[in-house]
């Protein structure tokens, strides 16, 4: 080359062109967040138990698990429900359910024994709320035959607490959800049943075509079985419970097969609606008339039938601003050869299954979707799904009818124009592992700003999936801390503001499938590196406002004394 | 100057101008009510020897003249006419009934079972009693896919003649297409014997067993119509379909494939291969196929709907609602394509078309909850409140009912 300053222009070129190569590869690096199993390293060595069979329908549906900070060490906690089995039904004893410590490291303690909540009976969900207002998080379990409400004793054990409290539902519960409803400063509990089932009397295996799917043989129900109504417990604030649910107009006389349940304020009025999941019937949503009373408007606005006015098998539930409008959409994950439905928020009380416009639809049909979650996982500012699978039909793993009994995850990931990408299969081996899942609970396992995932599976062992932080994105956690009896202020909405990104969230305890979540409230931050403004929505309508707070800070925020801690990661990996 | 040597077809039509003209001189001659005897039975012997046009033509003239005539007559007004004006009104009917039912035959004869269909529609109002009319009726409507509509004329011939095997069939296999399956293997088990060499018989009845979950009996059936029938394009799309009752998609699938590979115009081939696409949510090999189908059989509505309906689930509704809006006028009974255009056009924003449509969905079949609930979001978008709850309320009452069928089956879905 004649010129030097041609050479000088081409080797200036050559070298941005290099840069900027690398600088692509390293963002394409750092952007793919990476699920490792991490079950058997964090020392959980706890086992489902479940017919393998699976002649009746009772043993394919339990499977939660529930987040929470028991001992308030600031680590996440783990119990799992286990149940029992048609043969062992009479022996309580028979399977174990288990509390984990959170050793703070990375690794946990099975404290089951010391806790007293290792032999619920046939154990499906659970929820962990303050229902006293205490300071401990309490847990209700819900079951086949009677359900249980632990009293967090404040030293590593509960007591068992359903008679005195009232909240006992001798039906086949399956979902609970907590949340003041009637604005009294005090949580109640909803809990939805499913079906009405006598366990001498179960329908044989096969007989009749309630028990063929595909032309094959296979447990009968639900449908064909009478459903089992619901039930809301108000809290009485003393300690008791009185069971309103007639009054209150969510009792379900219909007998739908009640399954998911969330609290959640859907046109945004300041008080919680409720929404249940049914299977193989239509969804509930009840309005809440602020007079301790509900009004179910399900069909009106959108939500109980899919867009061609099909009831489906609905099982989890969860509720997100994938939109960043303010107003939730909702995810229900349902039964093979029907599909994951997205339900659109359009304007208040009235949504759009927008399933297929989101891309949710087609590669969820193979699957029989249970537990899910809209999370950040990679925590660039927008709410992305997960969705655990599992058929509940063993007899499909060999039946070569287009579906299988054990099933891999499905992670979708929000584009930011209302659809979404099916990238499980970039995201980590251990997400494309088949296994029959049921429940799912999301939090910070480890405490380090990325969401960890905890799934319960169907007669097996659990898998603890543990979050890379590959992204490297900045984040920020809200722990909330309500001033009466509802101190896990559940139902607060908070807004975060950073720079652009505007995000709302919800405190729930309950919801997806028979699971609870970290109560702590989650924000992706992309690369900001600080929040311009957080602003808590408490739930008995008053407002307060934080600003300027530093990315990658645990906040806790309580009500009427504002931010009252922020702390940076501090678990030792 | 070059003479251009004459075309067969022109030599047809200066044959049947010469006809024409010998008919209408000699008619000329005649009384009305003679000529047009005459004319009929003229164009009957054309229809017997197989000259369907020149048939069809004549038929048509002899309409016009008779529909000329009835006019004429029945102007008068009723309280004038005499007893002779009666029987000529009569005659004239039975004139008028005749040609058309020829030329329904003609057409049907033509595989254009969508005119057959409207002439023998016009048989019935004309003179009820007519012969075959309702069977005629009922036969071309099946031929044209139109099974809801195929119900009624067939289910009223055969009240009239309950022993006709026939008959029987139909009614079987119309029962399959419209999903009573109970009543559809209770009428093709009767007639299994004596039709047993119609091959949609055995096939019909293996679905409905299989629908009924009575799997053992449709085994059986479907292991009955392999041994009968020798490979052919057509019998491996029969197995493809046999597959696929019994959930073996893979099976089915490779019969379908073989069947293109023997003749890659063989009917309904891309068709099923459209429907296993769809049913694992493969949308664009879905739609794909029901393209190909439509590219070697055109007037199949069928295919025509489904790929609308693929259209539709990949987002592509603005080419759906053209394709929707050709299958409703194919096909003026099919529910579920006025549904699907009434819930197109709602996603689109025409409120008040998809309003009509879905009026027409609920009124043609009123047992669907999904037209109910569809019309009741139309209603709800245009400030209707009263008109959506009542459909709102419909959805409920119907959805319960439905509540008591088997979890989880296709059925369920439109």
């Amino acid at each position: 080359m004649r010129n030097p300053l041609l050479l000088l222009v081409f080797v200036f070129q050559a070298a941005v062109a290099h840069f900027l190569m690398a600088q692509s590869l390293l963002d394409r690096k750092e952007t793919t967040v990476h699920f490792t199993d991490v079950t058997d390293s964090a020392g959980i060595a706890f086992r489902h138990i479940s017919a393998p069979e699976k002649k009746y329908i009772v043993e394919s549906i339990g499977g939660g698990v529930a987040l929470f900070d028991y001992d308030n060490d600031g680590c996440m906690d783990i119990y799992f429900t286990n149940a029992l089995t048609v043969d062992t039904a009479n022996d309580p004893l028979a399977s174990r359910s288990a509390l984990y410590h959170n050793n703070c490291d990375g690794t946990f303690t099975d404290v089951t024994e010391k806790s007293g909540l290792a032999y619920p009976g046939w154990a499906n969900g659970v929820v962990a709320a303050d229902f006293d207002g205490d300071g401990f998080e309490d847990l209700y379990v819900t079951c086949l035959g009677h359900n249980h409400l632990y009293r967090n004793n404040g030293n590593g054990t509960f007591t068992d607490i359903t008679d005195r409290a009232g909240v006992d539902d001798p039906r086949w519960s399956t979902g609970a959800a907590v949340a003041d409803y009637d604005q009294d400063g005090a949580p109640d509990l909803f809990v939805s049943n499913y079906v009405d089932i006598n366990l001498s009397k179960l329908p044989e295996f096969g007989k009749t075509k309630f028990c063929q799917y595909r032309g094959v043989p296979v447990q009968c129900g639900p449908k064909g079985l009478p459903g089992a109504g619901d039930s809301l417990f108000h809290n009485n604030g003393d300690g008791t419970f009185t069971n309103v649910s007639k009054k209150a107009g969510v009792s379900d006389p219909e007998g739908r097969y009640g399954l998911g349940a969330i609290w959640t304020d859907v046109d945004g009025d300041g008080w919680l609606d409720l929404f249940v999941a049914n299977d193989a019937t239509g969804n509930y949503l009840y309005h809440n008339n602020k007079d301790g009373t509900f009004t179910e408007i399900g069909l009106q606005a959108g939500v109980s039938l899919d867009d061609d006015g099909v009831p489906l098998g609905s099982m989890g539930v969860t509720v997100g601003d994938y939109l960043h409008t303010g107003q939730f959409g909702i995810f229900i994950t349902n039964f093979s050869g029907e599909h994951a439905t997205l339900y659109r928020h359009d304007k208040p009380l009235l949504f759009t299954d927008v399933s297929y416009a989101s891309k949710v639809a087609p590669v969820s049909t193979p699957y029989v979707g249970w537990g899910t979650g809209f999370f950040d996982y990679d925590n660039d500012g927008w709410p992305d799904i997960l969705a655990v699978n599992g058929h509940v039909y063993p007899q499909m793993e060999n039946a070569s009818v287009g579906t299988t009994y054990r099933q891999r995850m499905l992670l979708f990931h929000n584009e930011r124009d209302g659809k979404f990408r099916e990238v499980a299969a970039e995201s980590g081996a251990a997400l494309m592992t088949p296994r029959a899942s049921r429940g799912v609970a999301f939090g910070d396992l480890d405490n380090d700003g990325f969401i960890d995932v905890v799934v319960n599976n169907l007669d097996g062992k659990p898998t603890i999936l543990k979050n890379d932080g590959g992204s490297h994105n900045n984040w920020v956690t809200i722990k909330l801390i309500g001033g009466g009896k509802n101190r896990d202020a559940i139902g607060a909405r908070v807004k975060v503001v950073s720079g652009e990104l505007t995000q709302w969230d919800e405190v729930h305890a309950g919801g997806g499938y028979l699971s609870a979540d970290d109560p702590r409230l989650h924000y992706g931050l992309q690369r900001k590196t600080k929040v311009d403004l957080v602003e808590v929505h408490w739930p008995d309508g008053k407002l307060e406002t934080v600003g300027n707070v530093p990315a990658n800070n645990f906040l806790v925020i309580e009500e009427g004394k504002g931010l009252s801690r922020a702390a940076p990661p501090s678990v030792k990996k | 100057m070059l003479r251009k040597k004459p075309k067969v077809s022109d030599l047809r039509s200066l044959r049947l101008l010469s006809t024409l003209i010998f008919c209408a001189i000699f008619a000329a001659s005649l009384s009305g009510q003679e000529r047009l005897k005459i004319s009929h039975d003229a164009a009957q012997k054309l229809f017997e020897r197989g000259e369907d046009e020149q048939a069809s033509v004549a038929f048509r003239a002899l309409l016009a003249d008779t529909e000329k005539e009835r006019h004429a007559l029945s102007r008068k007004p009723p309280a004038q006419r005499s007893q002779r004006d009666a029987e000529l009104l009569g005659f004239y009917t039975r004139i008028l009934a005749s040609a058309r039912n020829f030329l329904g035959l003609i057409a049907a004869r033509h595989e254009n079972f969508a005119e057959a269909a409207r002439q023998f529609a016009a048989v019935r109002a004309l003179q009820p009693g007519f012969p075959d009319a309702d069977f005629n009726h009922g036969l071309a409507l099946f031929g044209a896919q139109r099974y809801a509509e195929a119900v009624a004329p067939l289910e009223h011939a055969l009240s009239g003649d309950p022993s006709n095997s026939r008959i029987k069939k139909y009614v079987g296999l119309t029962y399959v297409e419209t999903g009573r399956y109970e009543t559809a293997a209770r009428f093709l088990e009767q007639i299994r014997s004596s039709q047993s060499d119609d091959s949609r018989v055995l096939l019909a009845l293996g679905k409905a067993l299989a629908r009924l979950n009575r799997l053992d009996e449709s085994r059986q059936v479907f292991e009955e119509l392999f041994k009968s029938q020798p490979e052919s394009a057509e019998s491996h799309v029969m197995w493809g379909q046999i597959f696929a009752a019994q959930s073996q998609s893979r099976e089915a699938e490779g019969e379908f494939r073989r069947a293109l590979e023997l003749d890659p115009k063989v009917p309904s081939a891309h068709f099923f291969l459209g429907m296993l696409s769809l049913g694992t949510e493969r949308l664009e090999n879905a739609r794909q196929e029901f393209a190909a189908e439509l590219a070697t059989h055109p007037a199949d509505s069928r295919s025509k709907y489904h790929l609308a309906f693929v259209m539709m689930a990949l987002q592509q509704t603005d080419q759906a609602i053209p394709l929707l809006r050709q299958v409703v006028a194919e096909q003026p009974g099919y529910a579920q394509a006025y549904y699907s255009l009434g819930k197109a056009l709602l996603q689109q924003g025409n409120t008040r078309e998809s309003i009509e449509h879905l009026e027409t969905a609920t009124r043609l079949d009123p047992s669907k909850a999904y037209s109910h609930y569809q019309l009741a979001r139309a209603y709800q978008r245009a400030g209707r409140t009263a008109e959506a709850e009542k459909e709102f309320k419909l959805t409920h009452g119907l959805e319960a009912k439905q509540n008591s069928g088997p979890s989880h089956t296709p059925e369920d879905t439109p």
